[in-house]
């Protein structure tokens, strides 16, 4: 795998001599390594990775699971976890109600441990949530009855609501409850014997248990492994969680919770056995969906909402054919020739509408355009206002897509401004003259505006123009070019460039790594994403194989705590 | 020679968060305690806009101190029966470029730290800084908190946080949103204290088990909830607890402040004070009702405008609840310092929707997709929700005069402007509001680059905080006391 630190080394030579990178979130980034994190920063994450897998028992400590999580947090449920693990625990979709939680940061993703602090706003939230839902449950009757499981002689029918304590809270906490747990939540029977009413009990268990560290919170304790001090071996049970938020970004399902019971989530075979069943479920088909939006940036779009709707299902549809149903290899998506469309679509692309049903597949016309990079839903990224802005496509293509930070402009540049235009000259190309002329806007801004004129044939919803926006006379020129790869003109050739690269491959790797373990990839994460990306197939990977190989590995069931 | 108080328990809070007791005076033994126990509580308010201050002409008044001329961005001042006599502009502040308090680079909201903690802004070069450039997080220990260690006595709410706008819309993060930071006390970590952005929760926190008439069949339904509620908490802190002392150091560092919160809550379900013994104004008000939807927008139709969303979930109503809720835990002595963040940083609120005006945001106003008019506008939006708080604290009565003589509020918008250009650390204005510590309001100061926190050191010192500094800022602005 190339790492990023040379492209970097260039840009830092031409740039305004600042030392940092930032990835795509404004961090500081490392350039040895491409990564998250200060230079010089002493490893302090005990039991990172070095090299092959596991050590023999009482063998070296602090060498430990390379092909595993590496160090993480304890991590509070998100917004969207919170609302599918209720919905699937009380039946009920909470909506946009899980706004009184506070914000999740996007990094691109929902779930970093290290952007969360609690606060009263969070109890007090989690309180009125809990509130909200269980009424909400326990409303329906036939969705009660659902949900308890038991029909009670009366209010004072113990054995009932010790059921559903055990039940539920099996589900809830994700793990059975010991018996004293369970006498703790029955001293709640009492308000139901005084309400004259079961349900009271009922309902307070279920707020207790949905106000819980062990519920908002993902809590791995796990047990000593002999001869390795700074690691501990995860429980059946938080495997199993740790399973069910990577894989559907939600609580374990029963089945999951009884394979745990049994024993079965404990050999390698087992567990990928288990998240073979996880990843050809709907949810897990979702999940894959989401990822992929989050990361790329088109999980909000900014068009009207039926066009966002449509290109959302033709990117959708693009990875589960790849992905799930052809199982072939992931850079497949980048070099697609035909797509997912309906009429709308197939028009704004330029293409013959499909006949008869809605959506169809339609093989592309022209040469400029195969896969991803030809979406909509990823050519909407990197515009100003309605119009492209080639820097901030480059800025996208290079960060996001590619996982190549870019530095940061000079203390002093307000790079709000768009460029001005110089006199005489209107057309786009003319005006970002400025950041070629100027030496210190060159170096970065070839990295960008490079990538960006190569894709400016393609409006800022994807259409195909032989001009700038509402200036027919400024012809676009549609060459750009990769710095260190190559020319290339429209998203065909970029992709393809891009995937002759590996950049693609090992940001793959490095943004999974990032959804899984919560945190952005370190530097002392490299030797365990160098071995992830090899294990799941090199640059032809397939994604279900990556995701299987790293889930299934013994380092998965590993943790080793993130002391920062 | 400006007046203050000294209170018993005062402290002041060094950087490392330790209390450091202040000398025992003579003016602390002998009048202080009968003084004391005669002199009302002081209560502390910081309120932040998410905008910059403008056109210079718009919003400066030409006159420099009493009675100064009000310009069309503060022109709420001049209704609510002439607020702006109880209102001080700041004018002329300066966010120094690498200088005590300062930033390296004048980008976006990189400015919302040094303004209200006194503390530099990490810039793009600076070591330790895993955000890069940009970022809104305070490096220190905000104001409300300082003054909430020294007077929050035994109040209900050691500090408030509320914010009017509840979601960001646009790009960025929940940080832009946060203008409350403390030290925790075991662990010496610095700590966001993210607000509360919906009214109805902020409603139910503050209300909570207060009867204010209704037929008791409702009481006793809410008293039963209650009960519930307690034996709910309990069980989930018994719980927490148990967890905690099995966690490792760094897990347990993460999330014992969720234990902390949840003992806080459990205490105030538990402790319900008699509203009736605050004094004559404190009662629960209207219930808010639901929160208002969020809406985002997919438009933005200025030319050469930036927006990909726009959002309004009625900011307006919401600012005016939250100013309500204030105004009552003030005059009900739930807490003493507080903080509103009327918008967010960088605010994306959809102009359409708050002004009445072409579609954009107001951070766009800024960066010419609106006219120096219309960023006024904006301007003033904030500036009416703050005066009319003002006014209602003035028109409370408490002891011999009004709620307003003990109270000092603020109101720091987040930039200034550069010739025209807005996220500047130039041209800073702020205003502050009350006559608590010898306050002297009404005037217009026109400093010569003075550092915004030195109106929250004054502000400080107004609420009986006898302290020099913020952060590496150091001193008051003495033309504000008598």
């Amino acid at each position: 795998m190339r790492p990023a630190g040379i492209v970097l080394l260039v840009c830092v030579a031409a740039c305004s001599g600042t030392l940092r990178g930032t990835s795509d979130d404004g961090r500081v980034v490392d350039p040895a390594t491409g990564l998250p994190g200060l230079p010089g920063q002493p490893a302090n994450v005990p039991g990172a990775g070095t090299s092959g897998g596991l050590p023999p028992p009482g063998g070296a400590p602090g060498a430990v699971g390379v092909l595993g999580l590496g160090a993480n947090g304890i991590t509070r449920l998100s917004r969207a976890e919170y609302r599918s693990t209720v919905q699937a625990l009380l039946g009920v979709d909470l909506g946009s109600d899980v706004e009184l939680l506070p914000a999740d940061s996007f990094t691109p993703f929902d779930n970093d441990y290290t952007l969360q602090t609690p606060s009263k706003a969070l109890v007090d939230g989690l309180k009125a949530l809990a509130d909200r839902a269980v009424v909400a449950a326990l409303a329906d009757p036939a969705q009660r009855a659902s949900l308890v499981g038991c029909s009670p002689s009366g209010p004072g029918d113990a054995v009932c609501l010790g059921d559903f304590i055990r039940r539920f809270g099996r589900r809830a906490l994700r793990r059975p409850l010991d018996d004293a747990e369970v006498q703790a939540y029955q001293s709640f029977q009492s308000f139901a014997t005084s309400s004259g009413d079961f349900y009271t009990a009922v309902s307070m268990v279920a707020r207790a248990m949905l106000q819980d560290l062990e519920f908002i919170y993902r809590v791995e304790l796990g047990g000593p492994i002999a001869g390795l001090p700074s690691a501990f071996r995860l429980n059946d049970f938080e495997t199993a969680s740790r399973l069910s938020f990577l894989l559907w970004g939600q609580n374990p399902d029963d089945a999951l919770l009884d394979q745990a019971a049994a024993g079965k989530l404990r050999s390698d075979a087992d567990v990928r056995a288990a998240a073979e069943r996880m990843l050809g479920d709907e949810r897990g088909k979702r999940r894959i969906e989401r990822f992929h939006a989050l990361w790329l940036g088109y999980d909000t779009l900014p068009h009207a909402p039926e066009l966002n709707t449509a290109m959302r299902q033709e990117t959708d549809a693009l990875l589960r054919r790849v992905v799930f149903d052809q199982q072939r290899p992931w850079l497949e998506l980048f070099s697609s020739g035909e797509t997912w469309v309906n009429g709308p679509l197939a028009e704004l692309y330029g293409m013959p509408a499909p006949r008869g049903a809605d959506f169809a597949w339609v093989p592309y016309a022209s040469a400029e355009r195969r896969g991803l990079l030809s979406h909509g839903s990823l050519l909407s990224n990197g515009v100003r206002g309605t119009d492209t802005s080639p820097t901030r496509r480059g800025k996208f293509v290079s960060e996001r897509l590619a996982c190549t930070p870019i530095p940061p402009p000079p203390d002093d540049v307000n790079a709000d401004e768009p460029p001005p235009a110089v006199s005489g000259q209107n057309c786009k190309v003319d005006r970002y003259q400025a950041h070629r002329v100027q030496p210190r806007c060159a170096g970065c801004h070839a990295l960008m505006d490079g990538i960006g004129f190569g894709l400016e044939n393609y409006d800022a919803r994807g259409a195909y123009r032989q001009s700038d926006d509402g200036k027919p006379e400024c012809m676009i020129d549609g060459t750009g070019e990769l710095q260190g790869k190559g020319a290339f003109s429209g998203p065909a050739e970029l992709a393809s460039l891009l995937a002759g690269s590996g950049d693609l491959s090992s940001c793959l790797v490095q943004r999974l790594y990032q959804l899984g373990v919560g945190r952005d990839a370190l530097p002392e994460d490299r030797p365990l994403l160098d071995a992830l990306a090899m294990r799941g197939g090199g640059p032809g990977m397939q994604l279900r194989e990556l995701v299987l190989a790293w889930v299934s590995s013994e380092g998965f069931r590993i943790r080793t705590v993130d002391e920062r | 020679m400006k007046r203050f108080t000294l209170h018993r328990r005062a402290v002041l809070r060094g950087l490392a968060g330790t209390a450091v007791s202040l000398p025992l005076l003579e003016m602390m033994l002998d009048a202080a305690p009968a003084r004391a126990a005669a002199q009302p509580a002081q209560r502390y308010l910081v309120t932040f806009g998410g905008l910059s201050t403008g056109n210079p002409s718009l919003i400066v008044p030409n006159t420099v101190g009493a009675n100064y001329d009000v310009k069309r961005s503060l022109a709420p001042l001049a209704t609510l029966n002439n607020v702006k006599n109880e209102v001080s502009v700041v004018s002329g502040l300066r966010l120094p470029q690498n200088g005590a308090g300062g930033w390296t680079g004048r980008w976006h909201s990189s400015s919302v730290g040094p303004l209200i903690c006194g503390v530099s802004a990490p810039g793009s070069a600076a070591e330790g800084n895993p955000l890069g450039h940009g970022s809104p997080i305070a490096e220190g220990v905000t104001s409300d908190q300082v003054v909430a260690d020294a007077i929050a006595g035994s109040t209900r709410f050691r500090s408030l946080e509320l914010r009017a706008q509840p979601e960001v819309y646009r790009e960025n993060d929940g940080t832009f949103g946060i203008i409350s930071y403390r030290r925790d006390a075991s662990t010496g970590q610095l700590q966001p204290n993210e607000p509360q952005a919906s009214p109805r929760l902020a409603f139910d926190s503050m209300f909570t088990g207060f009867t204010s008439g209704g037929n008791p069949a409702m009481a006793a339904e809410r008293e039963a909830l209650l009960a519930q509620d307690k034996s709910i908490l309990d069980l989930v802190r018994d719980r927490a607890q148990r967890l905690i002392g099995k966690l490792g150091s760094a897990d347990r560092r993460r999330i014992e402040r969720h234990f902390d919160e949840i003992r806080e809550l459990e205490m105030r379900i538990s402790e319900i004070p008699d509203l009736g013994a605050a004094g004559a104004g404190c009662m629960p008000f209207a219930d808010p009702g639901q929160d208002d939807p969020v809406r985002t927008t997919q438009r933005g139709v200025v030319e050469g405008s930036i927006p990909r969303f726009l959002g309004y979930a009625n900011e307006e109503k919401r600012a005016r609840v939250m100013s309500d809720l204030l105004h009552m835990a003030f005059t009900c002595d739930l807490t003493r310092s507080a903080t509103l963040a009327y918008t967010f940083a960088q605010c994306f609120i959809d102009t359409q929707a708050l002004l009445g005006i072409q579609q954009t945001d107001v951070h766009e106003l800024g960066h010419g997709a609106g006219s120096d008019e219309d960023v006024a506008d904006a301007f003033a939006w904030h500036v009416e929700h703050f005066a009319y708080l003002v006014a209602k604290l003035r028109d409370t009565p408490e002891g011999a005069g009004s709620l307003l003589d003990n109270t000092v509020l603020v109101f720091m918008p987040e930039g200034g402007d550069d010739d025209g250009e807005p996220h500047s650390g130039e041209n800073m204005l702020a205003l502050i509001a009350g006559r608590a510590g010898g306050l002297r309001p009404g005037q217009h100061v026109a400093t010569d680059g003075a550092h915004p926190a030195r109106v929250l050191i004054s502000a400080m010192n107004a609420a009986g905080v006898m302290t020099d500094e913020l952060g590496e800022v150091t001193g008051n602005i003495p033309e504000l006391f008598a």
